[in-house]
């Protein structure tokens, strides 16, 4: 029997077109936001099946820029900014390196991918063809300076999320096993998605999403008829639908783009910054990761629209994406967390 | 039988080949119907319907990751001496069709793993030293075999699979002698993608399926894909309303059909400004077509069969949450140890990978030369480890009868909502069972996700007598089938003691309390852990003397407070 191997490019290629995508802005926006600031943190995607959820992470690959990295490094190192600790190219001069444009890494990590190949390990080839001692590097490696993508991040094993947790929050990638000792830079947007019905995401993992999305079935018949259309027009003739989407997915690329040049430039004025304490505040959020994740999304949310300053208005559109997660579980609360912030926001602008 | 309708048996070929001219675009097929004959005569029927040598390859419920993904070909490593990727079923099935028995016995995470290769065609393989994308292109045929009413497949995999059918109505004589066309299915393969579709019938499709309930988009995209099925086989090149109903009663199934022949008509609030201009046919028409197709659809359906799937309704809720929550723990998962170099004993599991990676250094030393089998010595074997904790379900079996059930039925449900959110972080279940009126009922299947949870509990509603006998039998039952899966059960009674029905739901204080020692004996008889939490004004004798006859520990908690009662438990969990 022969199989198939597929190259990863060719099957970027023939995802889903992200602006052929019909509704689901809260959750379109917030990968947007995730690609003009990697620093918001995670995104995570929580709905009902069939929403368009792994649909629109796979789109998003195809709308990023592309970035320059070492030639020959696998850890995709930027040759602006050498790792003095990279494995493959650590040490050379700042802007020395021969470099290769790549488009932005999104990486799939499967369910059931096991530890070995999330970290990196011992080149099992190399080891047993060559006798030499290799690191193979893992999808860590290979994410780094981009994406990583757990569907159904929920029914994850513990001992992957753990890991995960760990390398989030450092940006760096220790590997200490079969006798192998190594240290690289792996700094990715953490992408979830999930079914909540599934089962619950443990409050640590949750915390370490930046903006957290809740998507439900297009509940507008018109709206599902659309998506229908598209959908079924894009499995009968991919390359034809594309087409029709390209410069849909091009505007969106030079959006992004200018908006990652301007967000340097984007200041912050008291009166939004105040906003963001009170509403913090008044949620009873604990630590400042949730402030700050606020005040991120919302200066993206000013780049995205061109702007210079942060509007207040951006601040209350970033709040329910930041800060739902965030909140203090109250079980015998029947609203949900939405709703508390909406609340929280209107109580804020009134007063 | 009416003699309009073309039978069980001749949908079940037709849903068949329907999946055989687009795989990919339906999914597959959810077959209902119990191991015999007349399943085995219709995937023989399937079979013939693919390609000659298309893979066709059966699994049953739950196969472990490595089979379904692949990984490291041992035998084929050491003799080759370098590593070999073995492939797993889901690549190994491409072009053809995988048929999953027992299908409602399959994990969330297998679940999980399949349907991630249904929705790209793909397998991400990222294992054993091993990275690959490998094609997996396949139909799924998921055999429920399900008996009881909460066995159902899991809903990730019920949600991708575009046609419904089932084989338990039809009796071995009643299949027919139909020859298998392949051809037929080749010259539709050939049109299918170019059958066109009127607008009005893609909305009439959408509101059919919103109307039968199936809320995710997939729903609406298999009925329009069947129907473009179902023109194509008959040579059509436009999609009539003939082939939207016979893809209605395909891709719904005959409990889908019911539900949406059940669902009130006012489905569609008219929103003139949203409808896209080409959209030449006003709203009224098109609810009227949707309507047309459904009649015509469950006309097709045999006679009882709808009225029997009517009255069947409360299973449906059942299905949609179905297969959520319950994660079996297997001795295969677990947090992995690092590999122990140690003897060969049975029932240890060799760490292939570890020990081909302790050998590998040696191989020069040891005076391997290129080209010839790897040179393993025992002590390069290393054994698999598992840290694995047996996961525990806390069962509360509250008294929801009248008189003050209010306040202690909001305790309870205060408790158990506060401990499921420790329970993400320990992966500790909850169950509920209540009992009031004339029975015991369990109104929360165990469960991890506290939105189902909150669900559930907000609908629980209290009142009549106390059949104390019949919630514990329910909950010795519940407990038992925990112990099943392998995980510890415990069981919180909340009480007052006052059992007032007896088990065969008549009134009458004595018969009541000697029942309840009665079932409370057999409780104590399983050897199961419980706990009494007595919940009348002041600690109460009886109550105290329930907890003996069931072996339970006993904890008078007057107006406990739901934060107390969970204070107590989590406690005891932990130990």
């Amino acid at each position: 029997m022969t199989f198939a191997y597929v190259s990863r490019t060719g099957t970027r290629n023939r995802a889903y077109p992200f602006s052929a995508i019909v509704g689901q802005e809260e959750m379109k926006r917030a990968l947007l936001l995730a690609a003009i600031d990697p620093t918001i943190g995670g995104i995570l995607v929580l709905g009902d099946r069939g929403t368009g959820k792994t649909t629109a992470v796979r789109g998003l690959a195809g709308l990023l820029p592309v970035i320059r990295a070492v030639e020959g490094c696998r850890f995709n190192c930027d040759p602006d900014r050498p790792s003095g600790t990279c494995p493959d190219c650590g040490g050379g001069a700042r802007g020395t390196a021969r470099y290769r444009r790549i488009p932005v890494p999104v990486v799939d990590l499967p369910l059931g991918a096991s530890e070995d190949r999330v970290v990196g390990a011992l080149d099992l080839e190399a080891a047993l063809v060559h006798g030499r001692k290799s690191f193979e590097p893992g999808l860590l490696a290979s994410a780094h300076r981009g994406f990583l993508y757990i569907d159904e991040v929920n029914l994850l094993e513990d001992h992957i999320v753990d890991l995960l947790l760990d390398v989030a929050a450092s940006g760096i990638n220790v590997v200490e096993r079969e006798g192998l000792s190594v240290r690289h830079d792996a700094r990715f947007v953490l992408v979830g998605s999930g079914n909540p019905e599934e089962g619950e995401l443990r409050p640590q993992l949750l915390d370490r999403f930046g903006i957290s999305v809740e998507v439900g079935s297009p509940s507008d018949i018109a709206e599902r008829i659309e998506v229908v259309r598209r959908r079924d027009a894009f499995e009968r003739d991919p390359q034809t639908f594309m087409e029709r989407f390209k410069r849909g997915d091009g505007r969106l690329r030079t959006r992004i783009r200018k908006a990652q040049a301007l967000l340097p430039e984007v200041e912050c004025p008291d009166a939004a910054l105040t906003f963001a304490s009170k509403l913090c505040l008044k949620l009873g959020v604990d630590g400042l990761r949730g402030e700050l994740t606020l005040l991120r999304v919302a200066r993206a949310t000013a780049a995205l629209a061109g702007r210079q300053h942060v509007e207040v208005a951006d601040m209350v559109a970033a709040a329910p994406g930041a800060l739902r997660h965030r909140l203090r579980r109250d079980p015998l609360d029947e609203s949900g967390s939405t709703a508390r912030i909406e609340r929280a926001l209107s109580e804020l602008s009134e007063g | 039988m009416n003699a309009s309708h073309p039978g069980p048996w001749h949908d079940a070929l037709l849903a068949a080949q329907l999946l055989a001219i687009d795989p990919m675009g339906l999914g597959g097929i959810r077959v209902r119907a119990r191991a015999g004959p007349v399943r085995e005569a219709w995937l023989r029927w399937v079979r013939e319907l693919f390609p000659p040598g298309a893979s066709f390859s059966r699994v049953a419920a739950s196969p472990d990751e490595a089979s379904l993904v692949g990984g490291l070909d041992f035998s084929a490593t050491l003799a080759t001496g370098k590593p070999v990727m073995r492939f797993g079923l889901l690549a190994a099935v491409d072009g053809g069709v995988l048929v999953l028995a027992m299908a409602e016995r399959t994990s969330a995470s297998c679940a999980a793993l399949i349907a991630a290769a249904m929705d790209c065609g793909l397998v991400k393989v990222e294992r054993e030293g091993f990275s690959s994308d490998l094609q997996a292109r396949f139909g799924l045929i998921a055999l429920d075999e399900g008996i009881e009413d909460d066995e159902t497949i899991p809903a990730a995999l019920a949600d991708r699979l575009g046609l419904s059918i089932r084989l338990e109505e039809i009796g071995y004589r009643d299949i027919g002698s139909e020859k298998c066309d392949r051809h037929a299915v080749i010259a539709a393969q050939a049109r299918v993608n170019a059958v066109a579709v009127a607008d009005d019938i893609v909305a009439a499709l959408v509101g059919l399926a919103l109307a039968s309930g199936w809320s995710s988009v997939r729903g609406s995209l298999f009925l329009l894909r069947a129907a473009r099925a179902v023109a194509a086989l008959r040579g059509a090149d436009e999609i009539a309303v003939e082939d939207a109903a016979t893809a209605a009663r395909l891709a719904l199934g005959p409990q889908r059909l019911a539900e949406a022949v059940a669902a009130p008509q006012e489905k569609e609030p008219p929103q003139p400004e949203q409808a896209p201009p080409e959209e030449g046919r006003a709203e009224d028409s098109r609810g009227e077509l949707q309507d047309i197709v459904l009649q015509a659809a469950a006309a097709q359906l045999p006679d009882g069969l709808l009225a029997a799937m009517l009255a069947n309704k409360v299973r449906m809720a059942a299905d949609r949450g179905g297969g959520s929550g319950r994660t079996a723990a297997s001795a295969k998962r677990g947090r992995p140890l690092a590999p122990i170099a140690s003897p060969r004993r049975a029932g240890v599991r060799l760490d292939i990978l570890a020990t081909l990676r302790a050998a590998a250094p040696w191989q020069g030393l040891r005076g391997r030369a290129k080209d010839e089998t790897l040179r393993i010595r025992m002590s390069d074997l290393r054994n698999k480890r598992y840290a694995e904790r047996r996961g525990a379900t806390a069962i509360f079996a509250v008294d929801a009868s009248g008189s003050a059930a209010v306040a202690r039925l909001a305790e309870a449900k205060g408790a158990v909502q506060l401990l499921l959110a420790e329970c993400y972080v320990r992966r500790d279940e909850v169950a509920l069972i209540a009992y009031r009126r004339t029975q015991a009922e369990v109104l929360l299947e165990p469960t991890r996700s506290l939105a189902r949870a909150r669900k559930m509990l907000s609908a629980l509603p209290g009142g009549g007598g106390t059949p104390l006998a019949a919630g514990i039998i329910a909950a010795a039952r519940l407990a038992r089938a925990q112990d099943k899966r392998g995980r510890d059960a415990i069981t919180i009674f909340l009480t007052d003691g006052r059992a007032n029905v007896a088990l065969d739901g008549a009134g009458g204080r004595d018969r009541a309390m000697s029942d309840m020692r009665e079932a409370a004996r057999r409780f104590r008889g399983m050897a199961l852990r419980s706990i009494v939490i007595d919940t009348g004004g002041r600690p109460q004798p009886a109550v105290a003397a329930l907890a003996n006859e069931l072996g339970a520990e006993y904890v008078p908690l007057p107006r406990g407070g739901a934060g107390r009662i969970s204070a107590v438990l989590s406690e005891r969990m932990k130990g």
